[in-house]
Parts: C-alpha cells; structure tokens; sequence
C-alpha cells in the first residue's frame, strides 16, 4: 500500500540533500526545544512542589466543627439573660474521630489516594530546664506518618521508624535552640495540659525551617495520652497520587463523608497559582516553538512543489491520481518529522544528561544537582507526537497545492 | 481491417474549447471538431502557433476536457469524468511523449519507463520489469538503464519517455513535438524509431509537430486552421 507514494517521497528527501537536512534540524531543533523547557520546568515544579508539599498532608479530615448554639439554647444557659460572651460556651461537641480504622478504609477506596494516615496532632512547649519552646506536635504509626510527611530522608542523627511511645524525633534547629542532644530527656507539654517526659532518638533537617525549628514527631499512642484523645484521633491525613486533584477529592469525600474535608490547595492557593503560572509559561513556549517550526516545514514544503511542479504535471499525466500526489508530500511531512523527531530526542537527551551533572551550591547542608532532570517518556513522547501533528497540519497545504496542480497547465508552461 | 477501422480509439463530435469561457478573456480554439482516429494510425496534427494543435492533443489525452461536443476515448466519453477518472483513463489507456521529456531525475532510466506501472501498481512485478527492459533494448538503451535521467543525452532522455509512453501498452500515444528538443539526428532517429513501433505494436500515435517533413512521413496529416480541422495528403505538406 502506498509503495509507490513512500518510494517517490523518499527520493524527493534524499535528493533534496542540504534542503532536507535543514528541515529535518528545524524540526530536531523543536522537538529539543520542547523536551528541554517541559524537563526543565517539570524538574523545578516537582522540586518546588516536593520541598512546599512534601511534608503537608494533600487532603486532610477532621470531625465536623461545631455547631453554633441557637440563641434560644445559649439563654437557657443563662437563665433568659442573654450575654454575648456566653456564646464562648457551647456544649462540648464531637472534636475527635471515633472507629478511625473504618475511616482509613473508606477514605481508602477513593481513586487516586496513596496514603492514609490517622494521627493526634496539636500545639505544645517542649520543655528543656529552664527552656521552654512552642512547637506542634504529631502523632501517628511511623511508617504510616513517613508516608504522608517522608523525614527518614531528611535524618541526620538517630532512628524515626522504629521509635517507641516514650521517644521523640525533633527538627535539628528545635534541638540547637533548646541545646538538646541525642538522647536527651525532654518535656513535652500540650494544650490540655498533659506533661510527659520523652528520649530525643532522632533529629531531622529538612531544609523548611518553620518545620524544623516546630515539629516534634512521636508515637500514636504517646500522642493521645498527651492530648487526652483516649484510643479516639483528631484527624486522617491523605497523600494522593497527584498533589494538584487534592480539591476535587476533597470535595468528593467532603460530599460522601460526614466530616471536614480539606485540602491542602485551601491554605496554599499560591502555591497552585504559581505552578499554574509555570505551566502556561510552559504551554505557550512551546507553542510558540511549535509554530515556528510548521512554518519552516511549510514553507520549504513549498519551495518543493513550486521545483517539483513539472514533475507532478507529468506524474498526473501518466496516470497519479490527485491523492496519490496529495500522499507523497504528506509523506514527506511525515519523514521530516519522523527524521526531525528522532534526531531532536536524541539532542535533548544530549543536553539534559550534560546539564544534569552540572552540581548546585550546598542547599540546606545537603549536596544537590542545579536541575533536577527526569527523564519522562511521557514529554519525549508528547513532543514528538506535537511536532509530528504540527509537521502534518503544515504539510497539508502545500500537499494539496500539489494535488491540485493541473498537467496541462504545468506542461503548457514548458 | 475493416472491423478496426469501425472501432476508432479516438472519435470526436463537434468538439469545442473555449477559454476562460463566459468571461471577457474568452477565447475560442476549437469550434466544433469531428476526428476519428483508428488503432495502427500514425496521425501528424499541424498549424500555425496558436492555432490549437496542443489543445487538441490534451482533450484527445484526457488531459483537458471539452467545453462542448463529445470526445469518445477507447470506448469512453471523457467530459463528465471526474479528475481521477481522467487520470485513470490516462494510465490505462494513453501513452504522453513530451517536447522536455519530464522525465524524474531522481529515478533511474528503468525506474522512469516503469513509472506509470508504478503509479498503477505501486510497485511493477518481474514480468513489468522484464517487458520495460525488452522495450528498452529495442530502443537501444541496453547499457543506460541503470543511470539516472540526468546522466543520460536528450535523445536518450526522449527514448526513455517513448518507453515510459508504451510501457503500459496502450492504445494511444499522444507525442507533443517529441523531437523539438532535439538535434536533427536524434530527432530523426527518435521519430523513425515511433514510426516503426507503431506499425509493430498497432499503437495509433498522434504527434503534433511543427516540422514539415516529420508530418510528411505520417500516414495522414491533419491541419488545424481557424479552430476546425482539414485533412490534408501528407505528400501534399509542403516543406
């Protein structure tokens, strides 16, 4: 099929020597373009996301907030006088989740979740002699805490995972304010006013200094002994396979859920405004470089119908029909793109494996490389598949051109 | 020979060409033209420049269609065919030899007389290909089939496009001054070479040429003159 078509398209690029060759590097350059602007915005967005969002949970659910009191119920309390400082105190309402582990579950089975977490959190000093600083608290199973919160990578000193309900993990900054070390004893008072007495066993540094300098991870258990929570928990903590769906699953679970449902984008809608930015930024860039190149295959596609106007005129003569003329210079679109796209996703690999070596200066104590290059099949392979459809649209008019041309016409004008 | 001649390959009935017709610019050309050419024929069409010789041939090729009248080619009314059927009529049953032999310098000399197979078929079998070549070797291009068009003299460039022309056997060859690009010698050499494979192969051949003594050697002669056609004695054209 086609045979005769390819066999005509291939000689016209072969014979087209230089004029080929430069079309095929308009087209190589483009798709190098395009690869290395989505790499390298794609490399700085998944850091600046991984360093922002990493530690944060992406959907959080708490138990619903309260109900505000009607008037009529806050004057009973008051015995008919109303009082608007009365209206501070409500009934204690439900602050905990009960049966956490069938929330897990539910919370589970939506698509798109990763991880789920359950943990007793909330505001405290740590105590060191006369020291005392604020800090925030967490509480929840290792493993699972790690998998919303990753810190095993950020350790610089003792163990995380495998800690007990009488030890603490603290950011380096928290322990350098206090003068704690190693296994040091430490006070840990929390907003109920509950005291307990922890080992330090590991000290973390994960560069975010408010976390650093704030958080103290420990135990489930140690967590609600602390915060008075009883086997209940104050929340369940969602990582999601894509940070950016955290709204839309909020909503999902917020609707299927009888709780709070919130997202990590609520309190963090520059974060999502900036990416957002990145990626239009992104999206036009290419674009741009897009129609750059069809507009190089354009026009030198048709400089070739213009020189191979005569030969056409024969061909259509000798029997081509209109669309065989119409598939040999789509065919030769599609060959420069092919060509074009080969060539340029080896130039890119070329240039992101040169600059991925290239170190950045210390950042927060740990060696880094300045680009944070991956290399996703799914951008070589989406620009490749842009550039060819963008060859193809430019091809077609000139290829029609082509198709239209009529013998007589070229072989009256000799 | 009397059953061929009732079945003319070309047969037209009050063909007429107006360009650009309707319009200020109109011009006519043909004005009403009844033509019957039969299998075997060798037919010289002369006149004056401008007088519509080529116009002529491109209707009588499917290249062009009329703008009234009936043009009958191998059996098929050629006016309300579509494009491709035109093209197809072309393949099938027409052979071109132009005054530039068009040929396609990026193919060889084989591959250029095998190109309306190629067009056809997509690709010619061993059968196409060894029928070219003896086609070839009668035209004395045993040792040029490998070169390309543009390694090759023009008169074995116009011998490639007289094979290109045949190749397909069909039932007509149109030649449009297919020696006007040439020397005297290989004029002569590729006209004579014409004249006897249609008397070979009973392929009707109908050149338009300017050259006086070319139309002599036809079997018969036809003058266009003022968009009608005359038939004229070919020892009657004069030098």
């Amino acid at each position: 099929m086609l045979r005769f078509e390819f066999k005509l398209a291939w000689r016209h690029l072969v014979s087209g020597g230089g004029q080929t060759l430069l079309t095929v590097s308009a087209v190589a350059i483009a798709v190098t373009v395009i690869i290395f602007i989505q790499t390298l915005i794609t490399g700085v967005q998944q850091r600046f996301v991984g360093d922002l969002v990493g530690p944060l949970s992406h959907v959080t659910i708490k138990p619903p907030d309260p109900a505000p009191d009607t008037l009529d119920k806050v004057g009973d309390r008051t015995g008919g006088s109303l009082l608007a400082s009365d209206s501070q105190k409500q009934v204690q309402q439900r602050t905990e989740l009960e049966q956490w582990q069938k929330i897990e579950q539910q919370v589970a089975s939506f698509p798109g979740v990763r991880t789920v977490a359950s943990g007793v959190g909330g505001s405290g000093f740590m105590i060191r002699g006369a020291k005392r600083y604020a800090v925030n608290v967490s509480g929840g199973e290792p493993a699972k805490v790690e998998s919303i919160s990753p810190i095993q990578k950020d350790m610089i000193a003792g163990r995380w995972l495998d800690i007990n309900s009488d030890e603490v993990v603290i950011g380096m900054r928290l322990a350098e304010e206090l003068g704690i070390r190693l296994n040091d004893r430490v006070k840990i008072q929390s907003n109920v006013d509950v005291t307990g007495t922890y080992t330090v066993v590991g000290l973390f540094e994960t560069g975010n200094g408010q976390f650093d300098i704030g958080r103290v991870f420990c135990t489930l258990r140690a967590a609600q002994s602390l915060f008075k929570t009883g086997t209940n928990v104050l929340y369940v903590q969602v990582k999601l396979e894509d940070p950016f769906t955290a709204a839309a699953v909020a909503d999902q679970m917020a609707l299927a859920l009888p709780y709070k449902v919130d997202s990590w984008t609520k309190d963090n809608g520059f974060i999502v405004n900036a990416i957002q930015s990145q990626n239009s930024t992104k999206v036009m860039i290419c674009a741009f470089v897009l129609l750059a190149s069809a507009f190089a295959i354009a026009s030198v596609l048709i400089v070739s119908v213009i020189q191979k106007s005569k030969q056409i005129g024969i061909l259509k003569a000798i029997g081509a029909r209109d669309y065989q003329i119409l598939w040999v210079f789509t065919i030769e679109g599609l060959g420069v793109a092919v060509a074009g796209s080969i060539v340029g996703c080896f130039w890119a690999l070329l240039l992101l494996r040169a600059l991925a070596d290239i170190p950045q200066a210390a950042r927060f104590g740990k060696a880094d490389k300045l680009f944070n290059i991956i290399y996703d099949p799914v951008i070589f392979g989406g620009a490749v598949a842009a550039t060819i459809l963008a060859t193809l649209i430019a091809a077609i008019l000139p290829a029609r051109r082509a198709s239209r041309l009529s013998p007589v016409e070229v072989i009256r004008g000799g | 020979m009397a059953d061929v001649r009732n079945n003319p390959i070309v047969k037209t009935i009050g063909l007429k060409k107006t360009y650009n017709p309707g319009t200020e610019k109109a011009v006519d050309v043909l004005h009403g033209i009844d033509l019957e050419i039969f299998p075997g024929e060798f037919v010289a069409i002369i006149g004056q420049s401008g007088s519509g010789k080529s116009t002529m041939l491109n209707i009588l090729g499917a290249l062009d269609v009329p703008t009234a009248g009936e043009v009958w080619i191998d059996g098929t009314e050629i006016s309300k065919l579509s494009s491709d059927g035109l093209a197809k009529l072309r393949g099938e049953s027409i052979g071109f030899v132009f005054q530039f032999h068009y040929l396609l310098d990026e193919f060889t000399c084989l591959e250029n007389a095998l190109m309306p197979i190629s067009i056809r078929k997509g690709a010619p079998d061993k059968a196409d290909i060894e029928a070219a070549k003896v086609i070839l070797r009668r035209v004395g291009l045993d040792d040029q089939m490998n070169k390309k068009a543009p390694q090759m003299s023009g008169g074995q460039q116009q011998r490639t496009a007289i094979v290109r022309a045949l190749v397909s056997k069909p039932r007509l060859v149109l030649a449009d001054e297919p020696t006007g690009n040439l020397d005297a010698r290989s004029g002569a050499e590729v006209f004579k070479l014409m004249r006897e494979i249609a008397k070979e192969t009973g392929v009707a051949f109908i050149m338009v040429t300017h050259d006086d003594r070319l139309a002599r050697a036809a079997d018969r002669v036809i003058r266009i003159e003022d968009g009608l056609t005359i038939e004229v004695a070919p020892d009657s054209v004069v030098h």
